[in-house]
């Protein structure tokens, strides 16, 4: 079972969508280079650890797949066709206002 | 008296001191541990450098908010305007002959020396000569636009019955010299740093001329963030009070004189997310000038003896800019443009205005569209729309954005004042990067992300394999493993080593064509089936640094190095040969060491 983007994020597998996000705001204003001028570089590594897990999961179909297959970040496909383990709706096409 | 300053060096002479094959920098061992920011109480400034007027903005940490600069008028508005006047009235207030005046200064002398005063640059920046929309600049433009030996275009200035050609990030510079020299002296200590506004949908080449422009002027860094990022600044910090634990979606939306900006911003509490972001480059308000003074010279070649001169367009072209603004608010304006035939009265009406820009209007919308796809966002999730930029204010522009969102969700500032939502954008992010801690910046943050994508051509199929996608947050790296693919016929004599040649691209399809060609990119590999690592980082200032590793060498080359080759009219320009591997010492295509090219590795 692949953990270690939670692991980054400081969340145990079973959190909400909602605790992805904080954890991401916090890590990231801890991490982010322009938060830590005098350790950039070191920030800079840990941030892009941040937002690969956070790129993951805070997508409900990527982080299935990865839940799945501990593929990293660049491993999984645009629109994993897997059964969603986190069935929380479906992406609607921003579209559909215009047509009306 | 108008402020003298030294006049850069003419691009000419710099063009060979500069090499014209900058990637292939050898390796330096600070390269990787480069901070891009200055130490910590540093002071930077807030610029919103726009097409056609320039504001200066630094936080004040006591006050806690952003203040306007003056400029040496007392204003806080200067006109992006440089001038070259060879006039006896300068001359005898001491100033050279070639030092450029700044400003108002400089707009004063439009009339007089036409041809040595130069606006409306901006839209030039990173712009090979060849490029169809200089060929419609230069119709409108008094200046002349010139190519130079790296096939880009320049302005063409005359001073002393000499020429001196201009690139346009060399005006930029001018421009950013005065306005450090201003801020100096209004806020009484040196200022090494700054945060300039740029299009969204500049590419890497065009960021990286704007920060060659603030590095002529003196800035030792220069953080480039768009102006749509930066009225969401503005907006987060204008917004009512909003409950913290939701995360608030944004669509800003800038519309200037020369670009449009759109991007999705998701604001939780003072954390701003560059979701999306998208743009349209060289197309924006100065467009709505045009067309109406295309329409004004077709009514005046219906009038007999009316004949058109170089100023008389010159003075059409502002009337026009006057009735445009005119028109956001009033029905109809009547005007009167002084011209060398005589007074050229007219009426118009704000009708005819939207009847003569009816598809302005839908290419306005497209980027708005784009965005929202992009950051995979449902219209019902934006909360605000926030329009900046002095085209955003025209009634139907308004209307046609706001009927594409259900309610009324275009935002009206309330505290900060909505032609300086920009510049309040780069003065927050200006405090952050300077140091200061003032509780309400403590917890600001913008977390901005890549414009355009970033990939290698993959030659087995002359496509571009992306490898970073565009809207990835910054700072962000990726690593891919490539595996040459051996011959088919096998070589007669023994091969030398071969050496893997590997092309970098930025854009947003997988067609060569239509990419920039950041950088082509070489290293030997021992033998033919080693793989080599090829990873990419980008920093938070958008320095791409490529790393080749095969076998034991390691190579690091830093691909926005000003300035990059992509207006290097060598052979492999328009061809776009990519990843192929061929022998040492060898020329492509000749047999030898050559493998059939390099296998990207999933």
């Amino acid at each position: 079972m692949a953990t270690e983007y939670y692991d980054i994020l400081g969340l145990e597998q079973c959190c909400t969508a909602e605790d992805i996000k904080k954890a991401y705001k916090k890590e990231a204003l801890k991490w982010h280079p322009d938060k830590n001028l005098e350790n950039a570089e070191e920030a800079q590594m840990r941030f892009r650890l941040v937002a690969e897990a956070y790129e993951v999961l805070s997508d409900d179909q990527k982080r299935a797949y990865y839940d799945r297959t501990g593929a990293q970040a660049k491993d999984i496909p645009e629109n994993p066709s897997v059964p969603s383990a986190h069935p929380r709706g479906h992406p609607v096409d921003p579209f559909h206002v215009f047509e009306a | 008296m108008p402020t003298a300053m030294p006049a850069p060096t003419p691009t000419a002479e710099r063009g060979d001191e500069r090499g014209r094959e900058p990637m292939t920098v050898s390796p330096e061992p600070s390269i990787r541990s480069r901070s891009p920011s200055l130490p910590p109480g540093s002071h930077y400034i807030g610029i919103d450098l726009g097409t056609t007027l320039l504001r200066l903005c630094a936080y004040h940490p006591d006050l806690q908010t952003v203040r306007f600069v003056p400029n040496e008028r007392d204003k806080r508005k200067t006109p992006c305007f440089v001038a070259f006047p060879d006039d006896i009235e300068l001359v005898e207030s001491g100033r050279k002959a070639c030092d450029p005046v700044v400003g108002e200064e400089a707009q004063r002398w439009l009339f007089k020396y036409p041809k040595a005063t130069v606006f409306s640059w901006a839209q030039l920046v990173g712009l090979k000569f060849d490029d169809e929309r200089v060929a419609f600049y230069q119709r409108y433009a008094p200046y002349r636009l010139v190519k130079d030996k790296y096939a880009r275009v320049c302005v063409e200035i005359e001073h002393d019955g000499r020429q001196k050609h201009y690139r346009p990030e060399d005006l930029t510079a001018i421009l950013l010299t005065y306005a450090r020299q201003n801020a100096e002296q209004a806020l009484r200590h040196p200022i090494t740093g700054s945060v300039i506004t740029v299009p969204a949908g500049y590419t890497l080449l065009q960021r990286d001329a704007t920060k060659e422009a603030a590095r002529q002027a003196g800035f030792q860094h220069a953080r480039l963030i768009s102006n749509a990022a930066a009225a969401a600044i503005a907006f987060g910090f204008d917004r009512p009070a909003h409950p913290t634990s939701v995360t608030e979606y944004v669509l800003s939306f800038n519309l200037g004189a020369a670009h449009i900006d759109c991007a999705v911003v998701g604001i939780d509490e003072e954390v701003f997310e560059v979701l999306a972001s998208a743009g349209d480059v060289g197309f924006g308000a100065a467009d709505v000038d045009v067309r109406l003074l295309m329409h004004f010279v077709q009514d005046l070649s219906k009038q007999s003896n009316r004949k058109l001169t170089s100023l008389d367009l010159l003075s059409l072209r502002f009337g026009a800019e006057k009735i445009k603004k005119a028109l956001s608010t009033a029905d109809s304006i009547s005007h009167t443009i002084q011209l060398s035939s005589g007074a050229y009265a007219m009426t118009m009406t704000r009708e005819l205005l939207e009847t003569l820009c009816a598809d302005f209007f839908d290419r306005c919308l497209v980027p708005i569209q784009q965005v929202l796809v992009e950051a995979k966002m449902d219209i019902t999730k934006i909360s605000k729309v926030v329009l900046s930029g002095g085209g955003s204010h025209f009634p139907k522009l308004r209307d046609r954005i706001s009927s594409l969102f259900p309610g009324n969700h275009i935002y009206d500032f309330a505290l900060i004042d909505k032609h300086k939502a920009v510049g309040y954008g780069a003065g927050i992010e200006s405090a952050l990067l300077s140091g200061m801690r003032s509780p309400n910046i403590t917890n600001y943050l913008l977390i901005d992300s890549l414009s355009f994508s970033l990939g290698i051509l993959d030659t087995t199929t002359n496509t571009i394999k992306t490898l970073l996608k565009r809207n990835t947050a910054l700072p962000a790296q990726t690593t891919v493993t490539l595996r040459p693919i051996p011959p088919t016929t096998p070589p007669t004599s023994t091969p030398p080593a071969p050496i893997a040649v590997i092309k970098l691209y930025e854009g947003d399809t997988t067609d060569p064509k239509t990419c920039h060609l950041l950088a082509t990119l070489s290293t030997p590999i021992p033998t033919q089936d080693k793989h080599i690592t090829l990873s990419i980082d980008v920093d938070v200032d958008r320095t791409v640094l490529v790393t080749l590793v095969s076998d034991e060498t390691e190579k690091n080359v830093r691909v926005t190095d000003y300035p990059m080759p992509v207006f290097d009219v060598s052979e492999d320009w328009e061809r776009g040969v990519g990843v192929t591997v061929v022998g040492a010492g060898e020329r492509k295509g000749q047999a030898g060491g050559e493998v059939e090219g390099m296998e990207i590795q999933d």
